[in-house]
């Protein structure tokens, strides 16, 4: 009975101490600096961009898997692809910042299906260019600079995949610019 | 010991209460300090219920009769490995594996999450609390395993149903499933509370919500096996509370799962899914507390008991809680596109939600109505399995076909004439197959025929998707089949897993319908010598034999299984007789014959002292079907599992470069 | 789909939410609601309906449930109301004088005719079952 108390005890202690962990560790911090990292506003846009050109991308694929198999027809494909393009290229052109000399237009995303050597970073999603090709970029949306540079290194720039694919040439529709509410509105 | 027990979840009460409230106190003040700190009581509290546990048992392992627990749940004979399973034998014992399991999850979500979404895990931390909390409380003030009394000689035994492998699996592998649904909850719970609308608690809980989905599958049907081999009435599911129980969630994890995949997509029904998994969980605990609390009519409920009440007060809480979150977030969680075409997927994937909820939600009802009905009108009335089994034909039978239409359709604006051409060539077999099981009589049961045609079906179906996909990729790539299939589905995990499971739930329908639309029972008395016939086997019954073994006697009846002329088994049903629990169990003898794909369930009812034997027959056509499902599920469920590495480093893209948390100061 | 209409998927749901409803208030005016569960002591002047009925089974217990039927009487769990309970079926292994037990039949004549194979004995307390 002592020592199952004793052992309690000592359990208990041990719990407390590790709860109070941090604040044993770092005793003297002034509260502007024990603070709580969460993502501002432009963060939380900045994420729901990203999620939106993830939604596009993966349709892209999706999209391409199917017309592979069979399920939609080339013209629907047609339609459909130059549509989840241009909703990707807004997504990213509100992220991306310009980015200098990538005035070439590029062919069609692929879908994973055809596995390239896979490119650092480059997660096998399609990525068109953010701008068709004569136009020089559009002009960026306010992501001001204060947007927090990429924490890691092998930041998944939209490194498109530069093979051809042996479906029609892509018409890169001559979307001038992303229009606020563009394609959404279907 | 017992001292350290109780003491230890005394301990875990405490971290968790801490949990709540510094973890609340930090989320809203964003104090880093106290929110690290919230997360190590969270992972303590595990440690404590893990304390607890060990001493448990210790106790049980070491015969430990002054624990009134161990007293009442083992005796000395007991075998081992049963001794250990008793631990989630009874009330107490299976609440501290729930706190065990629980905690053992909230450890581990903050463990895996804590670099990657700090500013949400830090109102996850509070969530799981409350729910740790909670569990912990009933352990330490209502219901505590650890109750001393003076030692008897030997313990009471454990009942001899639970006393096989099946019962000692079982009952964790459904705990892992309900308590698994608690993370992708308090992840939910936690986008709320820190106003996030994006799909960050989605993405987080992706595996957590597919895992405790796979969990209670395999729980259930391991359960269903159980009560097949084991309980000896033939049957596999009863419509019993307790199995419903376990039901509901499932297919509310089942619709979640899917309706995710619009969210994924289309950024639509961001409360839709924020209701399923409310539901999800609430469902969960409601399953526990019908079982608990006696208030329903089950052959496996406890009775009446003390922890009712507390239950349904928590549950009432949590829903009201998390409703009323939900309804304050309302307007941050309006999503801007909108379904475009009633043919598309996404719109399959909402009529399926819209099936497996109503199939939940009648579940529900049925379980509910007695304890509903005793409200109003002072008097319980059951509903019964006609009920239920209209309403799964109901729900279920389009649910079927849906699994075969869905994955044809294609994404957004399907058009009817690439539909018709992708679903011509499964109509056609459905139609071959069903005219050929006319043919073969299986006309005799309306419902089963259309279920078997829906599955042949679905099949087909399925089958040309993995064959189209490889096709494509031989088309592109120039791999052999097996290449490309296996590149298929390997880079397309999700997808070609669902089909996957899709393929294992068509194996159960058929099994389901099989076995139970065309079944064959018989019931004789015979005396030695004596045969019946069932089904086109004869029957005969030789002699009785009696002998004891361990800590029974077994009691069999011998049986010679004919078919025609030919010998093909002998069968020995019979009954059990277990000493220290003064109990009797029903040996149900299962011929499995392979070739015809039946099994013949042989039931000694009742031995009579002058030796003849009331006997039960029962054939079952394709019931190992159902058996066989589970492994492909389970398999099915591991593919959708699989980390992608190129998923989790586009998902690590997507979290640092927009919303990164800089490095903490 | 115009892009100006209202999203179908409200339609959609709604009109889900509307046909479920519908089959299940069909399906109940045609079927029943169900069968009352009653104690033993609730049975007074319900003679020839069909219910549940849940109690405690008290000793003697006496016959052969598959010959001629097997007799004994039911008291409520917490209650004195008896029946005489006459029962024709399967009989679960778990069946013991002092167990709960529940069963479907009709009253008939101060009798409890049980239905074929309906009698269900609940896990007694004390070997409650892990399932929970």
């Amino acid at each position: 009975m002592l020592l199952a108390l004793l052992l309690a005890g000592a359990f208990a202690v041990a719990c407390v101490l590790f709860v109070a962990r941090p604040f044993l560790r770092d005793p003297l911090l002034s509260p502007d600096r024990d603070r709580l990292a969460e993502p501002g506003p432009l963060d939380r846009r900045a994420l729901e961009l990203a999620e939106e050109r993830d939604h596009a991308l993966a349709a892209l694929k999706e999209l391409e898997l199917d017309h592979r198999t069979g399920k939609v027809s080339d013209e629907d494909y047609a339609g459909l692809a130059g549509q989840l393009r241009r909703e990707a290229a807004e997504a990213l052109g509100a992220l991306e910042p310009r980015v200098p000399g990538r005035g070439r237009q590029v062919s069609v995303p692929l879908a994973g299906m055809v596995e390239l050597p896979d490119q650092p970073g480059a997660p096998g999603m399609p990525a068109p260019e953010p701008s068709p090709a004569p136009h020089e970029p559009p002009q960026q949306p306010q992501i001001p600079e204060p947007y927090p540079p990429p924490a890691t290194p092998p930041a998944p720039a939209p490194v498109p995949e530069p093979t051809p694919v042996p479906h029609e040439p892509p018409q890169q529709p001559q979307v001038p610019e992303p229009m606020p509410g563009g394609p959404q509105a279907v | 010991m017992p001292e350290l027990g109780r003491a230890a979840l005394i301990v875990c009460l405490g971290l968790s209460a801490y949990a709540v409230v510094a973890g609340g106190l930090a989320a809203h003040h964003r104090r880093r300090r106290l929110a690290v700190s919230a997360q190590n009581a969270l992972v303590a509290s595990f440690a404590a219920a893990a304390v607890a546990a060990g001493v448990l048992v210790a106790g049980l392992v070491r015969h430990d009769f002054s624990l009134a627990y161990v007293a009442d749940h083992t005796s000395r004979k007991l075998p081992t490995a049963y001794t250990i399973s008793a631990f989630w034998g009874g009330q107490e014992g299976s609440l501290l594996l729930w706190l065990l399991v629980l905690t053992g999850f909230s450890a581990a979500a903050v463990f895996l999450n804590r670099r990657a979404t700090r500013d949400l895990l830090a109102w996850v931390v509070p969530v799981l609390g409350t729910v740790g909390a909670f569990f912990a409380f009933l352990l330490v003030a209502v219901s505590s395993p650890f109750v001393t009394q003076v030692a008897p000689a030997d313990g009471a035994g454990l009942n001899p149903s639970l006393q096989n492998p099946y019962m000692v699996a079982h009952p964790p592998l459904l705990y892992l499933g309900f308590v698994g649904l608690t993370v992708p909850f308090a992840f939910a719970m936690a986008a709320l509370l820190a106003r996030r609308a994006d799909e960050r608690w989605i993405v987080a809980t992706r595996r957590w919500t597919l895992a405790a989905w796979g969990f209670l599958g395999i729980g259930q049907l391991l359960g269903a096996h159980w009560a097949y081999v084991e309980v000896g009435w033939g049957g596999y599911f009863a419509w019993d509370p307790v199995e419903n129980a376990a039901l509901m969630p499932w297919l509310a994890a089942t619709a979640f799962l899917h309706s995710v995949m619009i969210q994924e997509r289309k950024g639509m029904l961001k409360v839709w899914n924020m209701l399923l998994v409310i539901l999800a969980f609430c469902l969960s605990l409601f399953g526990t507390f019908l079982t608990r609390s006696g208030v329903v009519n089950s052959i496996h409920s406890f009775t009446q008991s003390a922890i009712g009440p507390w239950f349904l007060g928590f549950i009432c809480a949590i829903t009201a809680g998390s409703l009323a979150l939900l309804f304050l977030r309302l307007p941050l969680l309006r999503s801007k596109t909108r379904l475009e075409s009633l043919v598309s997927r996404e719109a399959t994937f909402l009529y399926n939600n819209l099936l497996l909820v109503a199939l939940c939600l009648t579940i529900l009802w049925g379980v509910t109505y007695p304890i509903l009905s005793e409200a109003v009108r002072g008097e319980a009335v059951t509903v019964g399995r006609p009920y239920y089994d209209f309403f799964l034909r109901v729900f279920g039978l389009p649910l079927l076909l849906l699994m075969g239409i869905g994955p044809l359709v294609a994404w957004r604006r399907a058009s009817l004439r690439g539909l018709r051409r992708m679903l011509a060539l499964p109509v056609a077999v459905a139609l071959v197959v069903g005219a050929a099981l006319l043919v073969v009589g299986s006309g005799s049961s309306r419902p089963g025929l259309v279920a078997y045609t829906f599955s042949a079906f679905v099949l087909a179906s399925i089958g040309l998707e993995f064959l189209r996909g490889a096709r494509a990729r031989r088309d592109t790539a120039g791999e052999s089949w097996p290449a490309a299939l296996a590149a298929l589905v390997n880079r397309n995990r999700r997808r070609y897993g669902g089909y996957v499971v899709h393929a294992s739930v068509v194996l159960l329908a058929i099994g389901v319908a099989g076995s139970s639309a065309y079944q064959t029972i018989r019931e004789a008395k015979l005396r030695p010598g004596e045969s019946m016939q069932a089904a086109g086997y004869t029957l005969t019954y030789r002699s009785l034999s009696t002998r004891p073994v361990e800590n029974r006697q077994e009691v069999r009846a011998l049986v010679d299984l004919r078919r025609g002329d030919r010998l093909v088994a002998r069968v020995e049903p019979g009954k059990n007789r277990y000493f220290a629990e003064d109990q009797v169990s029903n040996e149900m003898a299962i011929h499995t014959s392979w070739l015809r794909a039946e099994d013949v369930n042989v039931i000694a009812d009742q031995v009579n002292p002058d030796g003849s034997v009331y006997f039960k027959v029962l054939v079952k056509p394709l019931v190992n079907l159902i058996w066989a499902a589970g492994f492909v599920f389970l398999g099915g469920a591991l593919i959708a599992f699989w980390p992608d590495a190129r998923e989790e480093r586009r998902l690590v893209a997507r979290y640092s470069r927009a919303g990164a948390l800089p490095a903490e100061a | 789909m115009s892009s100006r209409k209202q999203s179908p998927a409200r339609l959609v749901i709604a009109l889900s939410v509307a046909g479920c409803l519908a089959i299940f208030l069909l399906y109940t005016s045609i079927a029943g609601g169900g069968t009352s569960s009653l104690r033993p002591s609730q049975l007074a002047g319900r003679e020839g309906k069909e219910v549940q009925l849940a109690g405690l089974v008290l000793a003697p217990v006496r016959g052969d449930a598959h010959a001629g039927g097997l007799r004994f009487r039911l008291r409520d769990i917490d209650g004195r109301g008896r029946v005489p309970v006459v029962y024709e079926g399967s009989v679960p292994d778990l069946f013991k004088v002092g167990r709960h037990v529940y069963l479907t039949g009709t009253l008939r004549k101060g009798v409890f005719v049980g239905e074929r194979g309906t009698l269900v004995t609940k896990c007694p307390s004390k070997y409650a079952p892990k399932r929970s």
